[in-house]
């Protein structure tokens, strides 16, 4: 019985810390990287090739020679080895409207009125009175509890894998996501936050 | 049953108002971040202790390319929040923003 539990807990535990690096992988042999087609997220035509893009102009920023040699196909060259690695990208999550709303507290703090009369009057015996009358009014405002602010936000979630093709062995692999007022800016900054962990493999 | 579609009708009107009357959200509609950013920061001045009020003045930073602004932003939500997914995402942003930086 006893060792019935140390085994669920040996797997929650392995589960729990399963590494997204496979560290005993060869990445030096590595020579190229072939990016699989990205299929689009549901109802939302064209957002597997807007993603590639984004991937494939993140990959040249860094640094990286991509080379396309047909259409759909892409190829990123990371080494000088001679072993090439399948990418994997799927959009778990493409949102170009989502309506937020904040609740805020909000609070009128009122205002004073000052309103101020000046009237001079000048005699003919030169001698002069002037007239000076101020009012105050405060207003005292209000405090109000249930103000709020809509605003419409874009989501993008990425899946990556990085698997041996020859072996089927998966190497490296992470999920993503990111937010942003803008749809097409947000897919861009998710491939280069996603892609940024790259540099610590090759 | 009239009265209740009237209600309906009412209430609709009453919403529509609202967001007409709302600055921030109109300003962002028309794309004028800026603006948008002004009226936000009228906004915190009245709740400054709101997280998400400062998400989405890091993410107007970030589409203005302000990045040290949106950084701070990033920063401020992230002390304020006590929802775990709002954390989450301000610490991605803040990752990225310092790689940008």
């Amino acid at each position: 019985m006893k060792s019935r539990y140390f085994f669920i807990f040996s797997l929650f535990l392995g589960c729990w810390q399963a590494p997204a690096l496979d560290e005993s992988y060869p990445f030096s042999d590595v020579g190229s990287i072939y990016l699989q087609a990205i299929h689009d997220y549901k109802h939302f035509t064209g957002s597997g090739e807007i993603l590639r893009n984004s991937i494939t102009h993140s990959f040249m920023k860094m640094g990286y020679d991509v080379i396309e040699p047909q259409e759909g196909e892409t190829k990123i060259i990371v080494g000088n080895g001679n072993k090439q690695l399948g990418f994997t990208c799927i959009i778990s999550d493409y949102t170009d409207r989502e309506v937020m709303v904040i609740p805020y507290r909000s609070e009128d703090r009122g205002y004073a009125e000052t309103t101020m009369t000046q009237s001079s009057e000048t005699k003919k015996d030169e001698t002069s009175k002037t007239q000076v009358s101020s009012s105050s009014t405060s207003h005292g405002g209000a405090v109000q509890a249930g103000s709020r602010l809509e605003y419409i936000r874009a989501r993008v979630g990425i899946m990556l894998k990085l698997h041996d093709p020859s072996t089927g062995q998966l190497v490296w692999s992470h999920h993503y996501g990111y937010s942003g007022l803008d749809l097409a800016q947000t897919a861009d900054m998710c491939a280069r936050l996603a892609l940024h962990e790259f540099r610590k493999i090759f | 049953m009239k009265t209740l579609i009237s209600s309906i009708l009412f209430c609709s009107f009453l919403l529509a108002q609202n967001n007409d009357l709302d600055p921030t959200f109109s300003a962002m509609n028309q794309g004028n971040y800026g603006k948008a950013l002004e009226s936000l920061n009228l906004v915190i001045t009245t709740d400054s202790k709101n997280a998400e009020l400062y998400r989405l003045k890091a993410m107007l930073h970030e589409s203005l390319a302000e990045t040290q602004e949106a950084l701070s932003a990033w920063r401020m939500c992230k002390k304020l929040s006590k929802n775990n997914s709002l954390t989450l995402e301000a610490n991605n942003h803040i990752q990225l923003l310092r790689q940008s930086k």
